[in-house]
């Protein structure tokens, strides 16, 4: 029984560490999809937006965009574009901008002309996948 | 074949188990990403204490800097040499990203020279923190050779700071990544606020989200300096006193292009007082990380 138990936790540790790198290599792949849509003349910010989103999950989080700028988002899951929602809303929750309207484009550009502070939102399109990498880069036009 | 059906019913067993744990983990996501707001009517929401955070990318904020009527101010930048006698891990992390927008507000004045001598040191601290070998090594190299190019080394210096965010978070070194994050904020908000222009003025009040946002994380680290935590605990307290006006206005939709122009309308009121004293604890900070 204690050698089954054994068993069962060694099996258990080297399937998580197997997952474990398996969703990091997935997060890996999904980067390198998504920069190919940040375009030269965009910079990055320098910060890196991944998360292991399951079903109806959202991640989220806020930035500051500024004035007289214009940037880039782009967002993936999975392995695939067209795969995400992402949404825009301003600091009153008003819906500035959704993918979702737009075949779930892979990116968008914003013209900014008052600096904004706003919440990026992304959740997996349930229609096309259940769990998945999410990525999302933002980028300054220089 | 009784011993097959044994080990594949410890694998089911297994995998059953690591779905749960999978599940839980991403809903906590070890300490990294916690649940807020969460109420029937929404879905779960993955909220970002560690590692979904965003502020304005600080290598921007010094681009901003209006420059032609500016002077280069050489005399404010942080201290390279210190980057051999760093002994604490959590100031080594302050330092990279501080040192880092010195590099680049080096090259956009044009001096080379001294940009070069900031980009070995963030090579040293890279390596001290045992970065160096997780970042392309040829985009370390371009980093280095277009120190005399400003365009060239924003866009490489903002991969590069990119790469070691994603690794640091990637890897359960979220705290790192913060750190870094706030050392290269408080120097580009620091050189933004000493260049004493209107435009530095508008650009310092738009930080008043981010510095909210760094002192929240930050507060999660421990960070074993006082100091550092009481000037940054005054600091957004400051930046808290600036008072902040929001209209809304319908987007602009472009569709063809793939671009929304933003309407929307911000505006800030900063007195005087408070820009200086904002000013003094930026420059407070500055001394407290590369002191």
């Amino acid at each position: 029984m204690a050698k089954n138990y054994l068993h069962l936790v060694l099996i258990s540790v080297v399937l998580n560490c197997f997952f474990a790198l398996h969703a990091r290599a997935q997060c890996d792949s999904t980067a390198a999809i998504a920069s190919k849509y940040m375009g030269e003349n965009f910079v990055s910010d320098g910060q890196s937006y991944r998360a292991l989103i399951f079903d109806d999950q959202i991640a989220e989080f806020t930035t500051t965009l500024y004035g007289k700028s214009t940037y880039r988002v782009v967002g993936i899951g999975g392995l695939e574009k067209e795969q995400l929602h992402f949404n825009i809303y301003d600091e009153d929750d008003n819906l500035l901008f959704s993918n979702a309207d737009y075949q779930n484009s892979a990116y968008w550009d914003f013209e900014i002309n008052s600096t904004l502070d706003c919440r990026i939102e992304a959740k997996l399109d349930l229609m096309k996948q259940k769990s998945g990498c999410a990525v999302l880069l933002i980028g300054f036009e220089q | 074949m009784k011993k097959l059906v044994s080990a594949f019913s410890l694998s089911l067993i297994a995998i059953i188990a690591l779905t749960v744990s999978c599940d839980e983990r991403t809903a906590e996501n070890g300490g990294d990403v916690s649940q807020v707001d969460v109420d029937s009517s929404k879905s779960t929401i993955v909220n970002v204490s560690g590692k979904l955070f965003s502020i304005p990318s600080p290598i921007q904020t010094a681009s901003l800097i209006d420059r032609e009527n500016t002077p280069y101010r050489i005399d404010a930048l942080a201290d390279y040499n210190l980057a051999d006698n760093i002994p604490e891990r959590n100031m080594k992390a302050l330092n990279l990203g501080m040192l880092g927008i010195d590099m680049v507000y080096s090259s956009f004045y044009d001096d080379a020279q001294n940009s070069l001598k900031y980009y070995k040191a963030v090579d040293k601290l890279a390596v001290d923190l045992e970065l160096k070998s997780a970042i392309d090594q040829e985009l370390i190299k371009r980093v280095g050779s277009n120190v005399d190019n400003a365009d060239s080394l924003i866009y490489l210096s903002s991969s590069f700071y990119q790469a070691l965010d994603a690794y640091l978070k990637e890897n359960d070194r979220s705290e790192i990544a913060t750190l870094v994050l706030t050392g290269a904020w408080v120097e580009s908000t620091m050189l933004t606020a000493i260049s004493e222009s209107k435009p530095a003025k508008e650009a310092l009040a738009a930080q008043k989200k981010a510095s909210a946002t760094l002192y929240k994380l930050i507060a999660k680290i421990e960070l074993g300096n006082n100091d550092f935590s009481e000037q940054l605990d005054s600091l957004n307290t400051s930046f808290a006193n600036i008072e902040k006006e929001y209209q809304y206005v319908t987007p602009e939709v472009i569709p063809d292009q793939k671009k929304t122009i933003i309407k929307s309308e911000s505006s800030y009121k900063l007195s005087d007082s408070l820009y200086t004293d904002i000013q003094m604890r930026l420059i407070k900070l500055h001394r407290i990380i590369n002191g």
